[in-house]
């Protein structure tokens, strides 16, 4: 009788490895949450891919998941923070109130009572709304977890996944209203927004869904726009990088800018979930290692552009293309077959 | 001075103490390198284990004799209160013993473990070492425990008695004392030779297993021999591996040509392996599966392999092939570079669109002094390059780079098609079928909310987010790529519908509406030509 190992002992076998190379990765500590399915699951890649990572690195990452489907909730690992963007019942809830209304002209629009935001950005709207407290509370303990303040450390990076034709990233201006908020504590944080372009060849349905996630891309591309402060046209609701939201139960938030420092647009390349993940993922670990290589050299030009770039409004926008040839761990792990395979032969008695 | 007296008649946890001599490893003769041990050199580390945890235990009940001294004037509560403290030290010796064996039995059993695997990866065809070590329980004979007398008050209350007594007592305590120490040594070891047995019957079974598998038919030797195996993708397409087929494996015969195991290495991989299977069992039943024992044995082994072959250690002159090398590899990040910028292409609309590209090749070590070179003609293209970094933790990575910071999003590829189905969302369904404006604005303002996160008049973000919407469009109708018209239907134009319902919205105030068809928009375009922002 024998045993079957899982894929628990390899992820142990791998980390013990990782550990046991004490190459630090990770200069600046940081956060990556994901907002929304396609999201969470790049960011659980990631938080999977960094589980080698030794100690220290790891002691300054940490990871923070947000979706509006409670099902992510078993997907992602135990133990790891994460907040479902759920609503009570509607009959414990108040018809318009100010936090529901500025989101959906009446209750009855909300079509929370199932799985998911349904491709509505204001279903999320509401749901990280009515969470918001919630949202800050993991902030600000993540933020502490990875930056000890006892250590002297007070900077950090956050990076925020989006999938930008999802209804979930309808969060996003209350999630950046509570990272703004976070910043005025005794930290301070660079925000680097990764967004995921719809893609046509990706979409289930790509003559009925494609459009929809198309038109929620442009709504939220508007509103990074916006709050860069931009001044378009009669300058009426532009020109502030400043915007206020209601929240549950009824208080105001005042989000003050500049909200991130870059955004940075991915396209998979090619049309296949498994691809995004680990393509995004990749470049997220190149970003995060910001000791070494592309994630180093990427900060160090970043601030040197950005001091000069001229365009405020969009200047914020960027993109990531990278080719990659190497060993890969299959190699090395057939190379290792091979060895045993050659001690392991009759012929090679000793 | 009282010890000349005494009739030696059993055995002594004095004596024993004076013989045995304290080692660092309780357990060393289970090592690979171990072989210098004779069997009663392993009984003596384990007693010398179980021995030391009972000093103690020893010293106090030397305190109590002590204590008792006939010479001396003792108080009728230490004279009391002698038995208990007696009877309280045999139960913190047992409890002693007890907690000592089960630690050292889980010791036995890693160490056991670690000596399978390093043995299945280093010696797969010699008999296990730990044969030596399977007759050891009958060294230590299992005996009754010798009684310790109850002595009362009466029995220590003079001097001459207490005298007497208490050489007795101290006899019959060190006597004690060695017996639950050998007692439990004997249990340990008893313990000890069931794992060896598991052990022995598992190596026979594992061994003649990963014969089969190794030899030519079996499956470990057509996987790793079949070069058709040496293909790796990674999930992520634009990853790809630097040798595939037959150069691989050629790669890797070369690799293991220069690469050895040393002992420390051994000693580590299996410690790994054992830990990370914990608390599944390694031989006996229930234990791991042998593909799955070999693929973590691959994976640990690999990792040595991996930090053998650094680009320090000459891993571009391993994996170099010919004349041509230096050239081969400048094709190589050639080629990088234009995969690279296709892909920008697919994301930004015209090239060179950023205020500032961000390149960069890393991984390629920078010890190596051709590889600057190699990479800088390589990727050529006009592009200036950042750096050719060095990669501390992944040696065998070439990553080349581009990054844009500050391109407009007007520029992405997706920004028309976004801004069409955006637009159009306003003139499908039963909102295009709308046969009056104000049929069409109440339906609209009714859904329009289903187009933005929220919908605030004072507060949220959808204000500026149409506001920034009206600015793209009055652009884009401007340009050469106009918005898609529907035919006249005696409605106004889309246009300037559109401005009509964020006028009702009050969101952009603009002068009133113009019919559909081909007047309809000349008004509007005439009417944006004259703005002064645009």
């Amino acid at each position: 009788m024998v045993n079957e190992v899982s894929q628990s002992v390899r992820n142990t076998l791998l980390t013990r490895l990782g550990t046991a190379r004490a190459m630090q990765r990770v200069a600046s500590p940081a956060i990556v949450i994901g907002l929304g399915s396609t999201a969470c699951q790049i960011t659980q890649h990631l938080d999977d891919l960094t589980s080698g990572w030794s100690a220290s690195d790891r002691k300054s990452l940490g990871f923070l998941y947000l979706d509006t489907r409670e099902a992510t909730r078993e997907e992602i690992n135990r133990g790891s923070s994460f907040i479902g963007l759920t609503l009570p019942h509607f009959s414990n809830l108040r018809d318009m109130r100010p936090w529901i209304t500025e989101c959906v002209p009446e209750l009855k629009h909300l079509s929370l009572s199932r799985e998911g935001a349904l491709g509505m950005l204001a279903n999320a709207g509401v749901a990280g709304r009515y969470n918001y407290a919630s949202i800050r509370g993991h902030i600000d303990s993540l933020i502490g977890e990875v930056c000890p303040y006892y250590e002297g450390k007070t900077y950090l990076r956050i990076h925020l996944v989006c999938f930008l034709g999802g209804g979930t990233i309808g969060a996003l201006p209350v999630l950046l209203a509570a990272l703004a908020e976070a910043r005025g504590t005794a930290y301070n944080f660079s925000l680097v927004l990764h967004l995921l372009m719809p893609q046509r060849g990706m979409s289930r349905d790509p003559d009925n869904s494609y459009p929809l996630q198309l038109r929620n891309a442009y709504s939220i591309i508007q509103f990074l726009r916006a709050i860069t402060g931009v001044e378009v046209g009669q300058g009426t609701h532009t020109g502030t990088d400043t915007y206020k939201i209601t929240v549950y139960p009824e208080k105001t938030v005042l989000a003050v800018g500049p909200h991130f420092d870059l955004a940075i647009v991915h396209r998979a390349p090619k049309d296949s979930v498994p691809a995004q993940k680990a393509h995004v993922g990749r470049i997220l670990e190149n970003l995060v290692s910001d000791a070494t290589g592309t994630g180093s050299d990427l900060w160090a030009r970043y601030h040197e552009t950005m001091r000069e770039a001229n365009n405020k409004t969009d200047a914020r926008f960027g993109s990531i293309c990278s080719k990659e040839v190497s060993l890969l761990d299959g190699f090395f792990n057939l190379t290792a077959r091979k060895y045993l395979q050659t001690h392991w032969t009759a012929g090679n008695r000793s | 001075m009282f010890r000349k007296f005494l009739i030696r008649r059993g055995i002594s946890y004095r004596d024993a103490s004076q013989r045995l001599r304290p080692s660092l490893d309780p357990l060393g003769f289970l090592s690979a390198d171990g072989v210098g041990f004779t069997q009663q050199d392993a009984v003596d580390q384990l007693h010398n284990a179980v021995h030391s945890s009972l000093e103690d235990v020893q010293k106090a009940f030397q305190l109590v004799f002590e204590q008792l001294n006939p010479e001396a004037n003792v108080s009728d509560r230490i004279i009391l209160d002698a038995n208990k403290q007696i009877r309280t030290e045999q139960a913190r010796a047992r409890n002693l013993v007890a907690l000592r064996q089960e630690e050292l039995n889980r010791q036995v059993k890693i160490k056991l473990e670690n000596l399978f695997i390093q043995g299945v990866v280093q010696s797969p065809h010699q008999e296990p070492s730990v044969r030596v070590w399977e007759n050891l329980s009958s060294r230590v004979v299992h005996r009754n425990e010798p009684g310790v007398s109850e002595y009362s008050y009466e029995d220590l209350g003079s001097s001459e008695k207490r005298g007497k007594r208490i050489i007795t007592w101290d006899n019959e305590t060190d006597e004690w004392l060695e017996t639950i120490c050998q007692n439990n040594i004997h249990e340990i070891i008893t313990r000890m030779e069931d794992m060896i047995k598991d052990y022995k019957d598992t190596w026979v079974e594992v061994t003649g297993e990963l014969r089969k598998r190794a030899s030519l038919g079996g499956l470990l030797f057509q996987q790793v021999n079949d070069p058709d195996v040496w293909n790796f993708e990674s999930e992520d397409p634009t990853v790809t591996n630097l040798l595939e087929g037959v150069k691989a494996l050629d790669i890797a015969n070369r690799i293991l040509d220069r690469f050895q195991l040393v002992n420390q290495d051994i000693v580590e991989v299996a410690d790994t392996v054992r830990a990370s299977l914990d608390p599944i069992p390694v031989f006996g039943l229930n234990r791991v599966a042998l593909n799955e024992l070999e693929e973590l044995l691959a994976l640990a082994i690999a990792e040595k392999l991996r930090d053998t072959i650094a680009v320090e250690a000459g891993f571009l002159s391993l994996i170099s092939n010919g004349m041509r090398f230096g050239e081969e590899l400048g094709e190589l990040l050639d080629d990088m570079r234009r995969g690279a910028a296709a892909m920008e292409e697919k994301l930004w609309r015209i090239g060179e669109v950023g205020v500032g590209h961000v390149d960069s090749a890393a991984g390629v070590g920078i010890t190596s002094p051709n590889v600057h070179d190699f990479v800088l003609r390589g990727l050529g293209g006009g592009r200036k390059f950042a750096a050719v970094e060095g990669h501390p933790g992944n040696n065998h990575r070439f990553d080349v780079q581009m990054s844009i910071v500050g391109a407009p999003a007007s520029d992405l590829t997706i920004f028309r098609e976004m801004v069409y189905a955006w637009y159009s969302w306003h003139f499908e369904e039963e909102r295009g079928a709308a046969e009056t404006e104000k049929e069409w604005m109440d339906i609209v303002m009714a859904d329009c909310w289903k187009l933005y996160p929220d919908i605030g008049k004072d507060t949220g973000v959808r204000n500026a987010i149409v506001e920034l919407i009206d600015d793209d469009i009055r652009i884009l109708t401007r340009g050469r790529d106009q918005l898609p018209t529907r035919p006249a239907n005696n409605m106004p134009a889309d246009l300037d519908l559109l401005k009509g319902l964020w006028n009702e919205l009050g969101i952009v105030q603009v002068p009133s509406p113009k019919t559909n068809g081909s007047k309809g928009k000349e008004p509007l375009n005439q009417e944006l030509a004259e703005t002064p922002e645009d």
